[in-house]
């Protein structure tokens, strides 16, 4: 079984988000930059199923060339080799690109499986997956909790709100995975040295097959207008108890109004 | 007459060649035990422990043959008994020793006889009351074995063998003569004042009876001193060899520094994971335990019963030892050897999981007790950390609970997830500012005393009152100080003990390197941890500078009345018990600063645990601990706060980061957060001081 | 004192010691012994004892210090443990418990010269010595009748199982 998982290289979302108010992007500093916390759930997912089930887990990764401190932390916890695509005119690439990209080296390694976090955890688009199922021509199953695969079957449970969804499909799939998938691992020291040894395959827009007229900011089919600051309003309200039991009923009130319960 | 006594009398020829043909088997078999086992330990990796020979030597005679460490307050009964058994043995053995002496070098050969007068009188005078030691010794030994039965002593038939044996031969040397004596009954008898009045009793008995007893016993005696000497090195006798060894090549280094890795990344093994991985020092260690179980008794796992207890963790690499060793594979009393084979024998099981078991590795608290009380400087902790680092570092497992904790000090260099831009958020509450080291070096200020505040000073709200309330005492006191702000990184103490020695190399590295941009007098911390790390582990990678833990210094600051405590102070006027940190107390000896700062609170009384100084009861915070979680046995936090609650008091002074958070929650554990509390000793001297007009409104927290 | 290291190691690197020599040694001073003992010579002593304990530890340094076969002896030793035992307690107590009996003889047997104070206090002694000695030998000997030669539990019973890190 081959599969493939996507791991992007992001500014490290504990850290303070600087945006460049000009380009209107994030600045993406390497040395504050890690692998995406939601790709390690992937991985992770991906790198169970290769322990059961036999086979390889290749990563594929679109980035600076920096990106590779991501993708070594993959292999650190055990993905054996990786695909990274970087080109200078790849930057400002939106979502429908990204998958582009993405999507025409994964066909080329022809997968089993895809795994990929439901969103990035710096642009939170959620589009990519689902725009590289489409062109990879595999059906996608998202929020995945659990995996299992028997022969050409996947069976996956899909998160809901109030519980979750058993859903079946037809290998080759793509699958967008929760952070209960599973609890990605620590690497090993040994695993990081091993990582180092590890090939990853660098390849340009050329090697790929795209344009890069279309590709970047140039071709970007969705432009960033506008970027604002969140204002995060702190409401407290203080409902003192005056020992009738009233107090209750009107927090469970407040919450129930606030769709918190 | 000249008082002496014929030497080999009544025996004939053939006890006379006996006694020194008898002499072979023993030996050789002796001289097998020691060599195999000095064998086994040659298979470890190499380690100097042949320095400084001279302070090796007197401080080994110091810990054995005068009992330093053997006689302590904490085990008088065993070590008075270990006292008796010793010095009536050794005395016993000296004896023959000069008979030896007299009979086979200084008469035949120089014609020269000292064995008689006075000499003989304060000889026998000797002999005869060494024998009631060694005796004595026994049966106390007997008495807490069968009736005292103390939780950390366990009894293997190798014990009571032995027992049995040293107590036949000191009842043999009195009969035999007693015997003598009967027949003889020298003008000088009486000085044998035991078996002075056995002899007048066999007086009564025919001459040729007395004359044959005689001859049977001294058989026995001979023969039972040769198998007790061809016995020796398969029990727990062989420990005059190995724990004489043990204690001569002890450790000279800081018990609070942990080896480094060197050269991590060339390294071929990480850590521990076959016998041949120790050092064979630590292997040496493993041998010279005889169980005496005194790592048990402050050990804070055993106490709260959880799998991990030092005492066999060492029999059970001593026993995988032995099965490597072939010959001790087939040691006697194999099956009651309670601890050695807990998990099964055999040479092929793996070290990690066949013979130690995960949980008792991730147990360890790191609390030094074990190594504290052991009379013959067996190292627990090092074995330890050393099996972790081969799990953490080649196998990648630990408890999941750790992951974060490594995340966090990779990407945030401190173990909980904020970002260094918030690590001098607390100084907001202040009313003064306090500068930050980087600003004072590029304004060219001199900084006297940098605060190192650490990260759970630094980020935990609880810890924060801590800092807050030394931050107030510094300023209060006209101490020129600043702090690292972003810049401190975490000190790697945590990572270094979960066994993580990588990442504990960087993050050490790191905060040296920030340090050495700077200068300053001396370092102060309230984290006994970041003391133990800057104090014994940062030396050798480049970092050498005086540090303080605040207790210390605030102890200075009351002694030079730079901080004048306020007798009308609104500080509550009670009792408060003072609980030793580990890293503080134990490992380095910084027992009487924190206590003298305690009793120097106005209005305050102080009252000590049961277990307290070099006795206390960890918190159960250490060696990572503190961030997995604690699911077998009970819990230790809540075991020593209850222990702190039954004092009396109403406070429980803490002088640890880790403690208090340990202790907060087994306060709330125990349901006595509303009766008792726990204050750092820093916030008890701030409530309790004479406060700065600015500093008027600001309390504690 | 780095010295004392190189010393171990050049002391086991040369093995020009034979097992044989060795026996042949203890051989030698028993001979030595026994001959001076005969002829009366005294420092005869000091020199077989000498010679016999040089032999001997040789040789049993010289075993432990190579590599370990599987031990037919320990076996031979464990086959034959309770009769080891039994025969060992024997020379062990045997004179020792029949002395101590026999004293109790003296009493009776006494005369009406003998200082009944000191008798009784020997007889005290002897209560007192016999006591201790057959509670610590029956002790001693019934552990080690009952458990020396158990095998071992090769089935840990408590558990050893990795848990889940």
């Amino acid at each position: 079984m081959k599969i493939v998982v996507c791991a992007k290289f992001i500014p490290d979302p504990n850290l303070a988000l600087v945006v460049d108010p000009d380009k209107k992007r994030v600045v993406r500093d390497p040395s504050q930059s890690i692998l995406d916390p939601g790709d390690e759930f992937g991985i992770e997912a991906a790198l169970q199923l290769a322990e059961k089930h036999g086979g390889e887990v290749v990563a594929v990764s679109m980035g600076p060339e920096s990106a590779d401190a991501g993708i070594r932390r993959a292999m650190a916890m055990g993905v054996e080799r990786a695909i990274l695509i970087t080109d200078q005119s790849l930057e400002g690439s939106d979502a429908l690109t990204t998958a582009e990209v993405l999507s025409s080296v994964i066909a080329s390694e022809a997968p089993d499986i895809v795994v990929t976090a439901t969103e990035s955890t710096d642009a939170y688009t959620g589009m990519v997956p689902g725009a590289m199922a489409a062109m990879l021509d595999m059906p996608q199953l998202t929020f995945v909790r659990s995996i299992e695969v028997d022969g050409q079957t996947v069976t996956a449970q899909r998160d809901y709100e109030n519980g979750y969804q058993t859903v079946r499909a037809a290998l080759p799939v793509l699958i967008t995975v929760t952070a209960s998938v599973a609890e990605p691992r620590y690497p090993s020291f040994k695993g990081m040295m091993q990582a180092k040894k590890k090939p990853i395959d660098t390849r340009d827009l050329g090697a790929v097959g795209i344009d890069a007229g279309s590709a970047g900011e140039a071709g970007a089919r969705e432009k960033v207008l506008d970027l604002s600051k969140v204002q995060i309003e702190k409401q407290t309200r203080v409902v003192e108890d005056d020992g009738t039991g009233d107090s209750v009923d009107e927090i469970v009130a407040y919450l129930k109004h606030a769709q918190a319960i | 007459m000249t008082p002496t006594r014929e030497i080999m009398w009544n025996v004939g020829l053939d006890g006379q060649i006996g006694v020194y043909l008898f002499l072979a088997i023993p030996f050789v078999l002796l001289a097998f035990g020691v060599a195999r086992r000095v064998w086994m330990w040659r298979k470890g990796q190499p380690e100097n422990r042949f320095d400084q020979m001279s302070n090796r030597i007197i401080g080994a005679l110091r810990d054995t043959v005068a009992h330093g460490r053997i006689v302590r307050k904490s085990s008088l009964y065993g070590g008075i008994m270990h006292f008796l058994i010793f010095w009536g043995f050794v005395l016993l053995f000296i004896g023959t020793i000069i008979v030896l002496i007299e009979h086979d070098i200084t008469v035949p050969l120089l014609g020269y006889s000292f064995y008689q007068g006075n000499f003989y009188l304060g000889y026998k005078l000797v002999m005869n009351a060494a024998g009631i030691m060694l005796i004595v010794g026994v049966l106390m030994a007997f008495y807490r074995r069968y009736a005292m039965q103390p939780d950390h002593i366990k009894t293997a038939p190798d014990d009571i063998i032995l027992l049995a044996l040293l107590l036949v031969l000191a009842v043999q040397g009195y009969l035999v003569q007693g015997f003598r004596l009967a027949v003889e009954m020298d003008e000088w008898a009486a000085w044998s004042f035991v078996s002075y009045p056995l002899a007048i009793l066999f007086q009564e008995l025919p001459e040729g009876l007395n004359r044959g007893l005689h001859t049977a016993n001294w058989w026995s005696h001979m023969l039972t001193t040769k198998i007790f000497l061809g016995y020796f090195a398969y029990s727990k006798m062989i420990h005059p060899f190995t724990s004489f060894a043990n204690v001569l090549l002890r450790r000279t280094r800081p018990l609070g520094k942990l080896e480094r890795i060197e050269d991590i990344e060339e390294a071929e093994t990480l850590g521990v994971a076959r016998l041949e991985d120790f050092t064979w020092a630590q292997l040496m260690n493993t041998d010279a335990c005889m169980h005496c179980g005194r790592c048990l008794e402050f050990c804070p796992t055993f106490v709260t019963n959880k799998p991990l207890r030092p005492r066999d963790l060492v029999l059970q690499v001593s026993g995988y030892m032995a099965d490597k060793g072939g010959v001790f594979s087939g040691e006697l009393g194999q099956a009651d050897n309670f601890a050695r084979f807990r998990h099964g024998s055999g040479p092929e099981r793996e070290l990690i999981g066949g013979v130690i078991s995960q949980p008792e590795l991730w147990d360890c608290t790191t609390c030094g007790a074990c190594m504290e009380h052991c009379p013959v400087y067996i190292e627990h902790v090092p074995l330890i950390v050393g099996m972790r680092r081969n799990l953490v570092l080649e196998q990648g497992e630990f408890p999941a609970e750790v992951t974060n904790v490594f995340n966090n000090l990779e990407r945030m260099s401190s173990p909980y997830q904020f970002p260094p831009s918030q690590r001098a958020d607390w100084t907001k509450r202040l009313e003064q500012p306090v500068p930050e080291m980087a600003e004072q070096a590029a304004s060219g200020t001199d900084v006297e005393v940098l605060f190192f505040v650490g990260c759970l000073g630094s980020f935990d709200s609880r810890n924060q009152r801590t800092t807050l309330a030394l931050a107030r005492i510094l300023q209060a006191a006209g101490v020129n100080f600043a702090i690292l702000g972003k810049e401190e990184t975490c000190t790697g103490d945590p990572a270094k003990r979960i066994g993580n020695e990588y990442l504990a190399q960087i993050m050490a590295e790191q905060t040296v390197e920030t340090l050495n941009q700077y200068s300053f007098k001396k370092i102060v911390t309230a984290c006994p941890h970041c003391f133990n790390a800057i104090a014994n582990e940062f030396p050798e990678i480049g970092g050498n500078y005086e540090v303080v833990h605040h207790s210390q210094l605030i102890n200075e600051l009351i002694g030079s009345g730079k901080i004048r405590l306020d007798p009308n102070s609104e500080m509550m006027k009670g009792t408060v018990t003072y609980h030793d940190p580990c890293y503080l107390g134990r490992y380095n000896k910084e027992y009487d600063a924190p206590r003298s700062v305690v009793q120097s609170l106005p209005g305050t009384g102080m009252v000590e645990m049961p277990r307290n100084r070099n006795t206390a009861l960890c918190c159960g915070g250490g060696g990572g601990r503190m961030f997995m979680e604690e699911t077998r046995g009970a819990r230790i936090n809540q075991t020593r706060a209850q222990e702190a609650i039954d004092t009396g008091a109403q406070t429980l002074a803490a002088a640890c980061p880790f403690c208090m958070t340990m202790f907060e929650d087994g306060i709330n554990g125990v349901g006595a957060d509303d009766v008792f509390e726990v204050k750092d000793i820093a916030e008890l001297v701030y409530d309790s001081m004479v406060k700065p007009p600015d500093q008027e409104t600001g309390a504690a927290d | 004192m780095a010295s004392l290291a190189t010393i171990w190691g050049r002391a086991t690197a040369n093995r020009k010691v034979s097992l044989p020599g060795c026996l042949a040694f203890v051989a030698l001073g028993v001979l030595i012994i026994a001959v001076g003992e005969v002829q009366d010579w005294g420092w005869t002593r000091i020199v077989g004892a000498t010679v016999i304990s040089i032999g001997s530890i040789a040789a049993g340094a010289l075993i432990g210090w190579s590599d370990p076969v599987r031990p037919r002896i320990t076996y031979l030793i464990s086959s034959w443990g309770k009769a080891i035992v039994a025969i060992l307690t024997l020379i062990i107590v045997g004179p020792m418990l029949i002395a101590l009996v026999v004293a109790f003889g003296g009493l009776i047997v006494g005369g009406a010269e003998a200082d009944t104070g000191l008798m009784l206090i020997g007889v005290l002694i002897a209560v007192l010595l016999l006591g201790i000695t057959l509670v610590t030998v029956a002790s001693a000997f019934s552990l080690a009748m009952r458990g020396l030669w158990r095998s071992r539990p090769d089935e840990a019973g408590e558990t050893n199982g990795r848990h889940s890190a």
